[in-house]
C-alpha cells in the first residue's frame, strides 16, 4: 500500500497506475460478464435439452401407438362385413383414439416452432464447449477443437442445432468416463466439405458390436436408467440431423473409439 | 586342441539344427496370416522357445522418423504403454537404425550406449540387433538377447537373426501395403455411400401438396424406426423412390438396400433369391450363394409387388417377419439378419384378402406403417414442380437445357395421368426428343390413347393397357408405350405381360426386340 502511495506521488506513474487499474478492472466486468453469459447459457440449454427430451419421448409413444392403431384399423376393416355393429363400435373408438393423438401431435408440434436462420456452426460448437467445460473437467479430458477457419453457414434452427451436437458431445463423454479408461480425448473438428462437416472422435471403447443400429432407437440406452438417461439422445439428433437436409454417421474412429460425422448443407437446403 | 575344436563344431552344428527347427516354425507362421502384429508375436515366441534366443524385441519405422517399439516377448503389453520410441542414434536400436547394419554385444553391461529403457535385459548376457529392411531402407528393428554367451557362435546367431529379419521385412511390407490399400478403398467407399445418399433423399421426391407433405412427415418419422413399412399406391406413384428416401435417411443408410421385384421371378426361384440356398439344394447349385435377406443384413430389404406372392411363399415371409429367422433353400440352419423390410403394392391388399389370395396375418404384419402414395391426378398442383425437376435430370442425360411453356403445363394438368409420374416422365421425354430448341410446347405434348383429355375424366384405377387396348391402329411409339406399360404391370415377366396384351410369348419377345425395348434392371 505505502508502495501504491510512493507511485501516486509522481505524475506519470500515476497516470499508468490508473490506467492498469481501469484496464484491470475492465477485464473483471468482462470476465463476471462472460461468466454470467455462460451461467444463463448453460442454464438455457439444460432447459431446452429437458423439453427436447420430452418431445422426443412424447413422439415416440406417439409412433408406437400409430403402429397398434392401424393394426386395428386393418382388423376392423376386415370384421365389418361379418360383425358390422362390432366394428362400427369399434371404428368409433379408434377415431376418438386418434383423435386424441392427433391432439398430441399438435402439441408437440406447436412447441417447437424455432425460425430457420443462418447458422455458423463454429459459434454453435464454441457454445457447446463452453457448457461442457464443467463435465470436461470434472471428468479430465482433452479437448483439441479445430474450427475451420472459414466456415460457411448453414440454414437451420440454431437452438436445435446446439442441442443436436449437445447431446453428440455429451455421448462422448459419457463414453469417455468409464472408470478406469486411461486416454481421455475428444477431438471436435469443422470442415467446409461437402456443406459443412463437423466431426466429433472420441478415444472411448467404441460400440460395442452389435448395437451400431441399436443405438439409435429411442429410449435405447447403455446406461442404467437410474442414471436419468432418457436414451432419446441419438434418435433425436438422427431426426434434427435429417430435418437439415444432412447427414448423420457414426463410424470407428481411426484410434478405437467413436467417430461422429455430421453433415449439413449449405444455401437452401434446409 | 583338435577334441576342443569338434566339441565347437558339434556345438555349431546343433546350433544349426535349432535354426534350421526355428526357422521351419516362422515360415509357417508367416505363410499363415496377412496381419503383422499377430506374425511378430508368433515369431518372437518361436525364437525364445526353438533358438533360446529370448526378450525377443520388434520396433517399427514410424512416419515422424522414430522407432516404435510394437511387441516384445515375455513383456506385458500394459509395460508398453506409454509407447517405447528411440530416435535415430539413440540407444543401442537408434544406432542399428543410423548404420542400417546388424549390432553384436557379447555383454550389455560392456556397452555405454545400450539404455535399456524397458529395463528387461539381463546386463550380463549378449545382446544382437538386426535391421528389418525392405527394398534395401530400413523399416524396423529386430532384436533379442541369447539365452547362453559361453560360446564362440553369436556371428551365426547375428546371421540368423539377419535371415529372420529379411524374411519379417516382406510380411511386413505386404500387411502394410494391404493395409494402406484397404484404407483407401474404405475412404472412396464413404465417399460413394456419402454420394448416393445425399442423391436419394428427399430431394428426388418433389411435391408440395397437402398430401405429399404428409407422406414426407411419415417417411421422417418412419425412418429412425426399425418397423415394416408397407408403401401403397398406383404404378408410377414412385414407390421405389419413397423406399429410397426411408433408407437413405435412416440410421441403416450405411448398410445395403436391397431390391427385389417378387412379381418378376417365378416362385422357386424366388425363394432361393430371397433366401439364399445351401450347395446342391437344386440341379445347378453347385456353391452356396448368400440371399437377398443376408445380403441385406444391418440395412433396408425393398419388396416390390409383395401382393403377387403365392399363399405359399407369404407363409415363409411371415416367418421371417415374426421370428427374424429363415433357412437357406436345402439349409437346416438358421439365420438371423438384422433388417428392416419395406414391402410395396399397387394391389388392393383387403381385397385380396377377401378373396383369399392374400394372408390375413402377414397383411397385419405388413399394414403396421401403411404410407399411401397418392396418384398424380390427385394431385395435380404438383405438376409445374415435378415437371420442372424432371426437364431437370432428362436435361442433364440429353446434355441440354430443357423448359416448358406454360400453356403445355395447363395441358399437362388436364390429363388424369393412371400412368401417374412415370407416364409423366415418359411423356416428357418424348417430347424433349421431339423438341428441336430444348422448349416443349403444346403440340409437343401427346398423351397415348386418345386426344388432349377434356376435363378430368374420373378413371380411378383403371390400368393404362385397358385405355390402349381401345385405341387400335397406333403408331410404334404408342405400342412400345402399351407393351412397356404391360411388361412394368407384370413386373417385367414377358409371360405375363404378354397374357395382359392378348399375346403369345413368341409376339411380345418379337415386339420386344423390334421395339428395341431394354430389359429393366432388377
Amino acid at each position: 500500500m505505502a508502495q501504491n502511495v510512493r507511485c501516486l506521488a509522481h505524475p506519470v506513474l500515476a497516470g499508468a497506475y490508473f490506467m492498469f487499474q481501469t484496464s484491470r478492472h475492465e477485464r473483471l466486468y468482462h470476465h463476471a460478464q462472460e461468466n454470467a453469459r455462460l451461467v444463463a447459457l448453460g442454464a438455457q440449454v439444460a432447459e431446452e435439452e429437458h423439453a427436447a427430451a420430452l418431445r422426443e419421448s412424447l413422439s415416440a409413444m406417439l409412433f408406437r401407438l400409430e403402429g397398434t392403431l392401424n393394426v386395428m384399423a386393418s382388423v376392423i376393416a376386415r370384421l365389418r362385413p361379418r360383425e358390422p355393429d362390432m366394428a362400427k363400435a369399434l371404428q368409433s373408438a379408434l377415431q376418438e383414439g386418434r383423435a386424441h393423438l392427433e391432439d398430441l401431435r399438435q402439441f408437440i408440434s406447436q412447441s417447437q416452432q424455432e425460425a430457420i436462420s443462418p447458422v455458423n456452426l463454429n459459434e454453435v460448437l464454441h457454445d457447446v464447449l463452453n457448457v461442457c467445460t464443467p463435465r470436461l473437467l470434472a471428468s479430465g479430458i482433452r479437448i483439441d477443437w479445430q474450427p475451420a477457419a472459414v466456415l460457411p453457414s448453414v440454414l437451420g434452427r440454431p437452438i436445435e442445432l446446439r442441442a443436436l451436437f449437445k447431446a453428440l458431445v455429451d455421448n462422448a463423454i459419457d463414453a469417455l468416463s468409464a472408470r478406469g479408461w486411461k486416454t481421455r480425448e475428444i477431438s471436435l473438428t469443422t470442415r467446409a466439405e461437402a456443406g459443412v462437416q463437423v466431426r466429433i472422435d472420441d478415444s472411448g471403447p467404441g460400440i460395442p458390436a452389435g448395437l451400431e443400429l441399436k443405438v439409435f432407437e429411442p429410449f435405447f440406452t447403455t446406461h442404467a436408467r437410474r442414471t436419468g438417461h432418457l436414451g432419446t439422445g441419438l434418435s433425436r439428433a438422427q431426426q434434427v440431423v435429417t430435418e437439415h437436409g444432412g447427414l448423420l454417421d457414426i463410424l470407428p474412429a481411426p484410434g478405437g473409439g467413436c467417430r461422429v460425422l455430421v453433415e449439413l448443407p449449405t444455401g437452401s437446403g434446409a | 586342441m583338435k577334441r576342443e575344436t569338434e566339441s565347437a563344431d558339434a556345438q555349431r552344428h546343433d546350433l544349426h539344427l535349432a535354426h534350421l527347427d526355428a526357422l521351419y516354425g516362422v515360415s509357417q507362421v508367416l505363410s499363415r496370416s496377412l496381419d503383422y502384429r499377430e506374425i511378430i508375436q508368433e515369431v518372437l515366441r518361436i525364437l525364445d522357445e526353438s533358438a533360446a534366443l529370448g526378450r525377443g524385441l520388434i520396433s517399427v519405422l514410424e512416419p515422424d522418423g522414430s522407432l516404435l517399439v510394437q511387441s516384445v516377448h515375455g513383456v506385458n503389453p500394459a509395460r508398453l504403454e506409454p509407447p517405447v520410441r528411440y530416435r535415430s542414434g539413440e540407444g543401442v536400436l537408434g544406432f542399428v537404425m543410423e548404420k542400417n547394419r546388424t549390432v553384436i554385444l557379447r555383454r550389455v553391461q560392456e556397452e555405454r550406449r545400450f539404455s535399456n529403457k524397458m529395463g528387461i535385459y539381463d546386463p550380463h548376457l549378449p545382446f544382437i540387433a538386426a535391421p528389418i529392411q525392405v527394398a534395401g531402407s530400413l523399416r524396423g528393428v529386430l532384436a533379442v538377447q541369447p539365452q547362453s554367451g559361453e560360446d564362440d557362435l553369436l556371428e551365426d546367431r547375428a546371421r540368423f537373426l539377419e535371415m529372420i529379419a529379411n524374411l519379417i521385412g516382406q510380411s511386413l511390407r505386404l500387411s502394410l501395403q494391404v493395409e494402406q490399400e484397404k484404407r483407401s478403398i474404405l475412404e472412396e467407399r464413404d465417399l460413394l455411400r456419402r454420394a448416393v445418399r445425399h442423391q436419394h433423399g428427399f430431394d428426388s421426391v418433389v411435391g408440395r401438396s397437402g398430401a405429399m407433405r404428409r407422406v414426407f412427415e411419415q417417411v421422417r418419422l418412419v425412418a429412425k424406426w426399425n418397423t415394416t413399412v408397407l408403401i401403397r399406391g398406383e404404378t408410377g406413384t414412385g414407390k421405389e423412390l419413397i423406399a429410397n428416401a426411408i433408407h437413405y435417411n435412416s440410421p441403416r443408410a450405411r448398410g445395403a438396400l436391397v431390391k427385389l421385384n417378387c412379381a418378376a421371378l417365378p416362385e422357386n426361384l424366388l425363394e432361393s433369391e430371397l433366401f439364399g440356398h445351401e450347395r446342391g439344394a437344386f440341379t445347378g447349385a453347385i456353391c452356396g450363394r448368400k440371399g437377398r435377406f443376408e445380403q441385406a443384413d444391418g440395412g433396408t430389404l425393398f419388396l416390390d409387388e409383395i401382393g403377387e406372392v403365392s399363399p405359399a411363399f407369404q407363409a415363409k415371409l411371415l416367418r421371417v417377419l415374426q421370428e427374424g429367422e429363415f433357412e437357406r433353400v436345402g439349409g437346416s440352419r438358421g439365420i438371423k439378419a438384422d433388417v428392416r423390410i419395406i414391402a410395396a403394392t399397387h394391389r388392393d391388399l383387403e381385397a385380396a384378402v377377401d378373396s383369399g389370395d392374400f394372408r390375413e396375418d402377414l397383411f397385419y404384419r405388413l399394414n403396421v406403417m401403411p404410407i399411401n402414395l397418392p396418384p398424380l391426378r390427385e394431385r395435380l398442383e404438383d405438376i409445374p414442380d415435378i415437371c420442372h425437376h424432371l426437364l431437370m435430370k432428362i436435361g442433364d442425360a440429353q446434355k441440354r437445357k430443357l423448359s416448358i411453356a406454360d400453356v403445355a403445363l395447363c395441358c399437362l394438368a388436364r390429363y388424369d395421368w393412371p400412368g401417374n409420374v412415370r407416364e409423366l416422365e415418359n411423356c416428357l421425354e418424348r417430347a424433349a426428343v421431339l423438341s428441336e430448341n430444348g422448349r416443349i410446347d403444346e403440340e409437343l405434348i401427346r398423351f397415348p390413347g386418345r386426344e388432349r383429355a377434356s376435363g378430368h375424366a374420373p378413371a380411378p384405377m383403371r390400368s393404362p393397357i385397358e385405355d390402349n387396348a381401345a385405341h387400335s391402329g397406333m403408331d410404334a411409339s404408342l405400342e412400345r408405350e402399351r407393351v412397356v406399360a404391360a411388361l412394368e404391370q407384370a413386373g417385367w415377366v414377358q409371360a405375363k405381360a404378354a397374357r395382359l396384351l392378348n399375346m403369345t410369348s413368341r409376339q411380345i419377345a418379337y415386339r420386344i426386340q423390334t421395339l428395341k425395348i431394354e430389359r429393366k434392371q432388377l
